[in-house]
């Protein structure tokens, strides 16, 4: 009689070899670029740690996440120079906008693709100045007075540098009647008082924070809070003014590049991920807004209720400000020249 | 008196008082002119900012700015930041003076002339997309456009070139114009295309000890720039449908290795086929003096190969080459056919004697030509013996006569090259070329030529 252990090992080789045994898939490792704006490196990267084990006990693929900051604008004109982003988190509508129509690598309607017009989070603008406020910076018109050193980037190259020259521009119209040539004004007197100006928000906050420079920081409120808790702990205060500018940095992925890589599927999933619990909280825990309402309440002490704007209520949108301020020849261009 | 006294000291002790009183509210009024200490540091980390932020700004538009240089070695070129784009703007002016010391019959003309007058623009666009295009405007006062090629290089095993451009054969005839050892090429380049016009893959193995090209173009006859015609050309467009492979492979075994006396040795071997019509060679002396003429009713008309082995080795200032060309073309005269082989071969050495490397790629001086500092450049001396032998069936088949066309040239030459620095060079040689046949009776009278040429490059 033929052994049968020899018979069924021969039988079982004969099934690995054609297939019909149990199949073990290999992991994939797939990369992705996310390019976003200047202060979100800390953000991103708890994300990315989350998203990654997140994709892994899903799928048993590995995810590499690598990032680019820097100025929002710049950021986005390196993705239509060639850099291959397969997710854009830049700092406004605009400059995704413009990756649209310039580079054409994705369509014109991205912003209706996610949830609130694809801002998984939010922001404001508000004053970070030295521990004891000794200036007295409480109001926007604070800072206009003689001898208040104020530092906020370059509104050509910094996203958050154009919604804190927005909000303060629409500030002034909220307390002048919408007058806007008071609050042209009062925004070039501000600008008067800007010793230097960084391109990015982190640049501006290394000016402020390590170099000691100014009273006053007009910042992002996530950066503005990391400043006070982290970077120079106890140095520093937050003063929120009576308003201030909903700020919405925006997501999405670049369609023609993630198509081209073959990773659109895990694009579009890293970006829902921003809009779960587990994400929303860690843009809490990052100092950023979530939209979530569990983690709102969660985080509520952390973020001070107050009235905000949106730019498309006072500016008519991202469009008309951008032609209208900070164009070649706009306004900024106008009131503001280099010391 | 002593009242007086008194009141005298007193007045200096009230006026003394007030003095340093008033001083003192000077100083104070002074001192409260001058910023707080904490103000000046400010403004000094103000000014440390503003220069890191500009020196921030500079160094990320220096990433994308392009830049204009002016050197010896790449002449006039604008580059971007990355590289990617690059444009130069190159010259060479070749201007020569052709003297000959023997002219029995006197039909030679001794005479200045320009040899070479070439703008040479060159490029590359997209990072691996390069150009070349050399007109040249000094070929018997018409204008020729000798290259004119664009090489898609994305890797250097494999490169695509297309356009107008030497064709790989010719060891000699491949090394470029202005580092040449002598002023004009030896006979073996009568017998290979100087130009054609086509396709060509071509690359570097293994570290660079293996170089190979393989062209496809239109085919020309030997030592021509076209199909159409020897001097002056007309056209870069082919008369016939035949159409040439050219190919060539170099060995260079120890390149690579820590044998030093072996580096610089390369062997290869060239070769090419084509079926071809009415492609005429164009068979010159050291002088450049046509030594043959096809008979009227002789017409090229068939199968034309090329065998081309070549040997070279560079050592410090020692050089040498040697090469051998065996072309065989089918000739027709009438409805009779006949395969003619012509063949040439070259021995040619130099030596560097400031020391200096001698190079395929020319001699870079150490020390530029500079009387103020007593430094004169290099010097080279160089020495060759060559020969061009035609098939005996020219002339029994009715190709040629023994009249308009040499059988036989055999040429020694001797030269020295002073080369001023790497864009200026004066180079003078002395060529004897002995013939059988090419004169109506007897042999040709040899040619004895002083060649000396200024040339410039950059």
């Amino acid at each position: 009689m033929k052994s049968l252990s020899k018979q069924l090992l021969l039988g079982l080789l004969a099934l690995t070899l054609t297939g019909v045994g149990p199949a073990v898939a290999e992991a994939k490792t797939i990369t992705l670029l996310n390019v976003s704006y200047d202060p979100t490196r800390e953000l991103y990267a708890a994300v990315n740690k989350a998203f990654t084990e997140d994709w892994k006990k899903k799928t048993g693929d590995d995810v590499v996440i690598n990032q680019s900051h820097g100025g929002s604008g710049k950021q986005a004109r390196a993705v239509i120079d060639g850099l291959d982003a397969d997710v854009v988190t830049l700092a406004l509508a605009y400059d995704i906008d413009a990756i649209a129509e310039r580079g054409n690598l994705l369509p014109k309607t991205w912003q209706k693709r996610l949830p609130n017009n694809s801002t998984p989070y939010t922001s404001t603008i508000v004053f970070l100045v030295r521990k004891g406020n000794p200036k007295g910076l409480k109001v926007w018109e604070d800072l206009i007075k003689p001898g208040v050193s104020i530092v906020v980037p370059n509104p050509k190259t910094s996203g958050g540098a154009r919604w804190a020259y927005l909000a303060a521009y629409g500030a002034a119209l909220k307390a002048n009647n919408n007058d806007d040539a008071k609050a042209r004004e009062y925004i070039a007197k501000l600008y008067k008082n800007v010793p230097v100006l960084d391109s990015g928000a982190r640049g501006a906050t290394t000016t402020f924070v390590q170099r000691g420079i100014g009273d006053v920081l007009l910042a992002w409120e996530n950066e503005a809070i990391l400043s006070e808790k982290e970077l120079g702990a106890g140095q520093f205060e937050i003063v929120y003014p009576s308003v201030s500018i909903l700020a919405e940095p925006p997501v999405s992925v670049v369609d023609r590049i993630a198509s081209k890589k073959g990773t659109t599927a895990v694009a579009e999933a890293y970006l829902k991920f921003l809009y779960t619990p587990e994400g929303q909280e860690i843009e809490a825990a990052n100092y950023y807004r979530p939209r979530n309402a569990d983690v709102q309440a969660k985080y509520a002490s952390q973020f001070p209720t107050l009235k905000l704007f949106t730019i498309d209520d006072t500016f008519g949108g991202w469009q008309k400000a951008q032609k209208t301020h900070f164009a070649d020849g706009g306004v900024f261009d106008q009131i503001y020249s280099p010391k | 008196m002593n009242k007086i006294k008194r009141w005298k000291s007193w007045r200096a002790i009230v006026l003394g008082f007030v003095a340093v009183t008033l001083g003192g509210f000077r100083n104070k009024a002074w001192s409260e002119d001058v910023s707080p200490p904490q103000s000046l540091d400010q403004r000094v980390s103000i000014l440390e900012r503003k220069l890191e932020v500009n020196a921030e700004d500079s160094a990320a538009k220096a990433k994308e700015t392009a830049s204009v240089t002016a050197n010896a070695k790449d002449g006039f070129q604008i580059q971007s930041a990355d590289k990617s784009y690059i444009l130069k703007l190159r010259l060479l002016i070749q201007a020569d003076s052709r003297f000959f010391t023997s002219d029995p019959a006197g039909n030679l003309t001794n005479a200045f002339l320009i040899r070479r007058a070439r703008p040479i623009l060159e490029g590359t666009v997209f990072g691996y997309t390069n150009f070349l295009i050399t007109p040249d405007f000094a070929s018997n006062g018409k204008t020729v456009l000798y290259d004119a090629y664009f090489d898609v290089a994305p890797w250097t095993f494999a490169k695509l070139r297309v356009g107008k451009f030497k064709p790989p054969i010719g060891l000699e005839h491949l090394q470029s114009d202005p580092y040449l050892i002598f002023s004009e090429r030896g006979l073996p380049s009568d017998l290979v295309p100087s130009r054609d016009t086509g396709v060509q893959l071509f690359g570097d193995l293994f570290n660079g000890t293996l170089s190979y090209a393989a062209a496809f173009t239109n085919g020309v006859g030997d030592n021509n720039v076209n199909t159409t015609a020897t001097a002056p050309v007309t056209s870069d467009t082919d008369n016939n449908d035949g159409k040439e492979g050219t190919g060539r492979i170099v060995l260079k075994p120890f390149k690579n290795t820590e044998i030093s006396t072996l580096q610089g040795l390369g062997v290869g071997l060239g070769g090419s086929y084509a079926k071809q019509a009415s492609v005429t060679p164009n068979l010159v002396t050291p002088g450049q003096i046509a030594i043959f003429t096809a008979a009227a009713a002789a017409v090229s008309d068939g199968q034309h190969t090329r065998l081309a082995p070549e040997l070279s080795w560079y050592y410090h200032s020692l050089g040498f080459f040697g090469e051998y060309v065996r072309s065989s073309q089918v000739w027709r005269v009438g409805s009779v056919r006949s395969t003619i082989t012509d063949t040439a071969g070259q021995i040619a050495g130099s030596y560097v004697l400031t020391g200096e490397d001698a190079s395929y790629t020319g001699v870079k001086p150490r020390q530029p030509f500079d009387p103020k500092t007593g430094t004169w450049g290099a010097f080279e001396i160089t020495g060759r013996v060559q020969e061009l032998y035609l098939d005996p069936d020219n002339f029994s088949k009715g190709i040629t006569t023994a009249a308009t066309s040499i059988q036989r040239a055999t040429a020694y030459g001797v030269g020295v090259n002073w080369y001023l620095n790497n864009n200026v060079r004066f180079a003078t040689n002395y060529d004897q070329t002995t013939f059988d046949k090419g004169a109506t009776s007897g042999d040709r009278p040899n040619e004895k030529i002083v060649i000396s040429r200024w040339q410039l490059l950059f």
